[in-house]
């Protein structure tokens, strides 16, 4: 029965997963840093001293219950001149069992995967003696189906890899032959061998076999790498900052002052990402980001980082709008569960002075609604069961104190003393009293003016424990699905439990929204309509008044005007006579109509898409499985379930040989030639992002009127001044920071849509239905485009100006 | 032939030729003028232009008092975006100075523009600035939404009793 089962798996998923690892070896090259280890260094494992720093932490914050702070300091009546300070002694300890802090997330499942080829039982075990139940439990999907080249490329890298990094836990890991002798670690056997150059077909075998064959079917395919996190308790004044912490704010978020700051490592988070910085960088967006909160060791690097170019164009741009809402909101919204088990790891002593702290540990009030989840908890009972490694002494100050508790703890991987650790906060918070009663102090709940020029006021503190996580150790705990009880994979050894496929990471307010339309219309039901609206021949106002198709089109328009106000209030309404007037009146809110083509799914136009058929597999369900553990799919992941399909379309998703069969480019010119393409960052809500392909001006979030101006004044100098005065205030709309909007977007141009800070052409986007504007196009160049980057929409203005305007500044109606 | 028999014909050739290269220059005339005609939509001459009247006095030409005042004010930013410095920031609107172009900029976010550009203003003289100072310091106004572009049409960018004009296209 489990040999028909496997068999039936391998025929199901033998082409995904060989696409997954066509270009594991490229890849690896890649997402790992230079693997081209002409080096074989001596194993000297020390994976804890030797943990990666990544710049993109999300931060956890651990709350109350209700989504309060645990530490609750009121702040009494304060008097004194404005802008006087005031400073706020915040003083206690806190707790922490690092053991258990590490296993929060629970190991990784790519021992599903690839087998447990980190496990010693399996590096020594002898191959010739297992039965062939066992011998089918040896390997996981990716040793049984992929094919033989592929599978040794794999690890052929992770040989060189290790060889050249011996700080890797598996430098030291011994490897016996296929019959359980001879165990030699990676670089005996390099040193012995020389690096690995597996046969091709048809090469003879007699020397391989005769060396590293005998050991090749124990070598895995991923390594590990260990990497740092950091609690920290973030302090914040005012119950209008906590508000804005809760509820999320236009702009920044409120800027903590750091209390405390401990350095941790999470061994177990970067087996299967070995890639993570690479892939941070790419597919979690900015506004995903724990810099977006300003401050910390990472700064607030979003806006600056070249590294941000590569972030994902999202069509849908509501998801990591929501997500930015979601990094905000984690403060009430963070699940329970988790919360209770950073909760199970920080003990927080309320050694307050002030006797009001005692509201901080309240009972909780039974009955009231119970928090909604912003992503699905994975499954219980690890904490404690993974690795860890023990805090480094240069993370403690005079006052911590810290003991290990079970000295013969196999986890603890340094051998470290400091797990159970007791440290403390002692710290100042400084707030100033406002210089104007009339703006808006947050960080203040009341002031009066004594009428002495002096004023009084009163807040409160409050202090968070934050959990700064690399962002992939959610993602890629999250990555994987699995259910005992799931049919539609036969001889699938699953474990329910196992975590699931990312949206088990997504908010659940964001699911709702993006599969469930949150009431509104939904891309497929807008794409339903719109064909029954335009096909039923009308062509008048009152035609679209006896289609009800076009009638449940205008009433999901009027939703959508009143769902998004923000959006309206920017475009001032929309009129429309007929369908194609009233499908243009969508413009604006594309990107906030839900699409059920996001995660795990594909791209229509990808081959294979319509017939659910995509990488040979049957239901999107099966689709999802083997996203993960391996790097090439997590290059899947990235570019087919993360991307939008506009993104997936223009980019031609050339690049990952696993994305062999997605769709190529299918013409017109990419966006952002030149220049960084549009992702779907908000940059920290300055943009309101109306148009289809995302933000496409100001991708790297590094806009300013100021650097405008000095572009201006690069390319143009004469001109600088009409063009920064003159026709950019006029063309554009401003942004939520009072500058002016690089991602200006006019859906109603009477040539189509106009573009960018000077309203000019864009590229196509076939996908959206939206063809080509760019009227020097016929004279080989293509300068009439604002879809691109605001430095590019300048130059582009410039250069169409200076090429093909005669007289000058025709083109541009606010320069008449 | 005669030249007597040569003439009429070559006159009927060089007509029709004259005619044909009449008609070429007319065709590319007219394909080249048609290339150049703009495609944008026209601005509506119903909302406000929001082009600003650029600075005429460099910070060194203003008085001493005034270049103080402009220093302290400048060095109360809350913010520094990419050089863009933020002073002010409320519902009503937001005060920004631009290093390079040398500006105050007030970009208004609701209405009723008048009266939230006159607290603006105020903003500035708070700082002890006269009323005809805010001209050359220089502060300007900007409409921050549509809305407020259609409902001011002949909005000005400059301070109340400050006098000047857009920047003018050098032709």
């Amino acid at each position: 029965m489990i040999r028909i089962a496997t068999r039936i798996l391998i025929r199901l998923l033998a082409l995904p997963i060989a696409c997954f690892l066509i270009l594991v070896g490229g890849q690896w090259s890649v997402v790992s840093g230079p693997v081209l280890a002409a080096e074989n260094l001596p194993p000297a494992p020390a994976p804890c001293t030797n943990a990666k720093d990544t710049a993109q932490l999300t931060d956890n914050f651990v709350t109350t219950d209700e989504g309060e702070a645990p530490i609750i300091i009121p702040v009494e009546e304060q008097t004194g001149a404005p802008g006087q300070q005031v400073t706020v002694n915040v003083s206690t300890t806190f707790q922490i069992d690092f053991s258990k802090l590490q296993a929060i997330f629970g190991p990784q499942n790519s021992d599903y995967q690839e087998g447990k080829t980190q496990d010693q039982e399996r590096q020594s075990a002898n191959l010739i003696s297992l039965e062939d139940q066992d011998l089918n439990q040896f390997n996981g999907p990716i040793q049984k189906i992929s094919p033989v080249s592929l599978l040794d490329s794999q690890k052929v890298k992770f040989v060189e890899y290790v060889a050249g990094n011996p700080h890797l836990l598996e430098s030291d890991d011994k490897y016996t032959d296929i019959e359980g002798q001879n165990p030699k670690n990676i670089f005996e056997l390099v040193t012995e061998f020389g690096f690995p150059q597996p046969p091709k077909a048809g090469e003879d075998k007699t020397d391989w076999n005769e060396k590293w064959g005998k050991y090749w079917a124990k070598i895995p395919t991923a390594y590990r790498e260990f990497y740092k996190g950091y609690v920290e308790f973030w302090a914040y004044g005012g119950d209008k900052t906590f508000s804005q912490l809760k509820d999320g704010v236009v702009g920044d978020c409120p800027t903590p002052t750091v209390l405390r700051s401990v350095e941790f490592v999470m061994p177990e988070f970067a087996r299967t990402v070995g890639t993570s910085d690479q892939l941070n960088n790419v597919v979690v967006p900015c506004a995903a980001q724990s810099y977006r909160h300003g401050t910390g060791v990472n700064g607030d690097e979003c806006g600056n980082t070249p590294k941000t170019a590569q972030n994902i164009k999202d069509e849908n741009g509501n998801v990591f709008s929501k997500t930015l809402k979601f990094c905000k909101q984690l403060v009430t919204k963070f699940p329970k569960d988790v919360a209770e088990k950073f909760k199970k790891t920080i003990k927080i002593s309320f050694n307050w002075l002030s006797p009001k702290s005692a509201l901080a540990a309240e009972t909780p009030p039974t009955g009231g609604p119970t928090p909604i989840p912003c992503f699905k908890i994975m499954s219980e009972g690890k904490e404690g069961n993974a690795p860890f490694c023990a805090v480094a002494q240069n993370q403690l100050i005079p006052g911590d104190v810290c003991s290990n508790p079970n000295p013969q703890d196999p986890n603890n991987l340094n051998k470290g003393q400091n797990v159970l650790c007791t440290l403390t906060v002692n710290k100042s918070v400084t707030l100033n009293l406002p210089t104007d009663l009339t703006a808006e102090n947050p960080q203040w709940n009341a002031c009066h003016d004594n009428g002495n020029g002096t004023i009084a006021c009163t807040s409160t503190i409050r202090v968070f424990p934050v959990i700064r996580i690399p962002f992939l150790a959610e993602i890629w705990n999250s990555t994987y699905y699995s259910d005992d009880t799931e049919t539609g994979i036969e001889g699938s050894p699953q474990k329910t439990g196992r975590p699931g496929i990312y949206t088990n990471f997504m908010p659940q307010a964001v699911s709702q929204v993006l599969f469930e339309g949150d009431g509104l219309i939904t891309r497929d039901r807008y794409r339903e309509l719109s064909s029954l609206c335009q096909g039923g021949g009308a062509d008048s106002g009152d035609e679209l008044v006896d289609n009800p198709a076009c009638v449940e089109l205008a009433e999901a328009l009027e939703a959508l005007e009143a769902a998004f106000p923000e959006i309206t209030a920017q475009q001032g309404g929309c009129d429309y006579a007929t369908p194609i007037q009233l499908k243009q009146c969508f413009g604006p809110y594309w990107g906030r109509i839900t699409s059920r083509s996001l995660p795990g799914q594909v791209a229509d136009n990808v081959q294979g898409a319509k017939d659910s058929k995509v990488l040979g597999l049957n239901s999107t369900d099966e689709k999802e499985r083997f996203i993960g553990a391996t790097d090439c799919s997590k290059d899947f992941t990235k570019d087919i379930a993360l991307k939008p399909k506009a993104l997936q379309e223009h980019i031609g998703i050339t690049k990952q040989d696993c994305n062999m069969n997605a769709a190529s480019n299918s013409g017109g010119t990419q966006p952002g030639d030149g220049g960084t393409p549009p992702n779907s960052n908000d940059c920290s809500g300055l943009y309101t992002l109306t148009n289809p392909v995302g933000n496409f001006g100001d991708p790297n979030c590094n806009y300013s009127d100021n650097q405008l101006y000095i572009k201006l004044q690069n390319i143009d100098p004469s001109n600088a001044d009409f063009w920064f005065f003159t026709i950019a205030p006029c063309e554009s709309l401003s942004r939520n920071d009072g500058a002016m909007d690089p991602n200006s977007y006019n859906p109603g141009s009477t040539s189509g849509s106009a573009w960018g800070l000077f309203q000019m052409g864009h590229a196509a986007y076939p996908e959206l239905g939206i063809p080509e504007q760019i009227n020097d196009i016929s004279l080989g160049t293509q300068y009439d485009r604002g879809d691109v980057e605001w430095n590019l929409q300048a130059s582009n203005a410039v250069s169409h100006n200076n090429n093909y305007q005669s007289p000058s500044f025709e083109y541009w109606a606010c320069a008449q | 032939m005669k030249l007597s028999e040569i003439q009429p014909k070559f006159k009927f050739i060089a007509l029709f030729t004259s005619i044909g290269i009449l008609g070429l220059v007319v065709i590319l005339i007219i394909a080249f003028s048609s290339f150049k005609k703009p495609v944008q939509p026209q601005a509506k001459p119903s909302i406000a232009p929001n082009n600003i009247v650029p600075p005429t006095k460099k910070t060194e030409e203003l008085p001493k008092n005034v270049q103080t005042i402009k220093q302290q004010i400048v060095e109360s930013a809350t913010e520094n975006k990419g050089g863009d410095l933020t002073l002010q920031k409320n519902e009503a609107f937001i005060i920004r100075y631009i290093p390079a172009p040398n500006v105050f900029m007030v970009t208004l976010l609701q209405r009723p523009a008048e009266t939230y550009k006159s607290q603006a203003e105020d903003w500035f003289k708070k700082y002890g600035l006269k009323q005809e100072e805010l001209c050359n310091l220089p502060v300007r106004f900007s409409l921050g939404t549509n809305k407020l572009r259609k409902e001011n049409p002949n909005f000005s960018s400059l301070p109340k009793d400050c006098s000047g004009s857009p920047v003018l296209l050098k032709k």
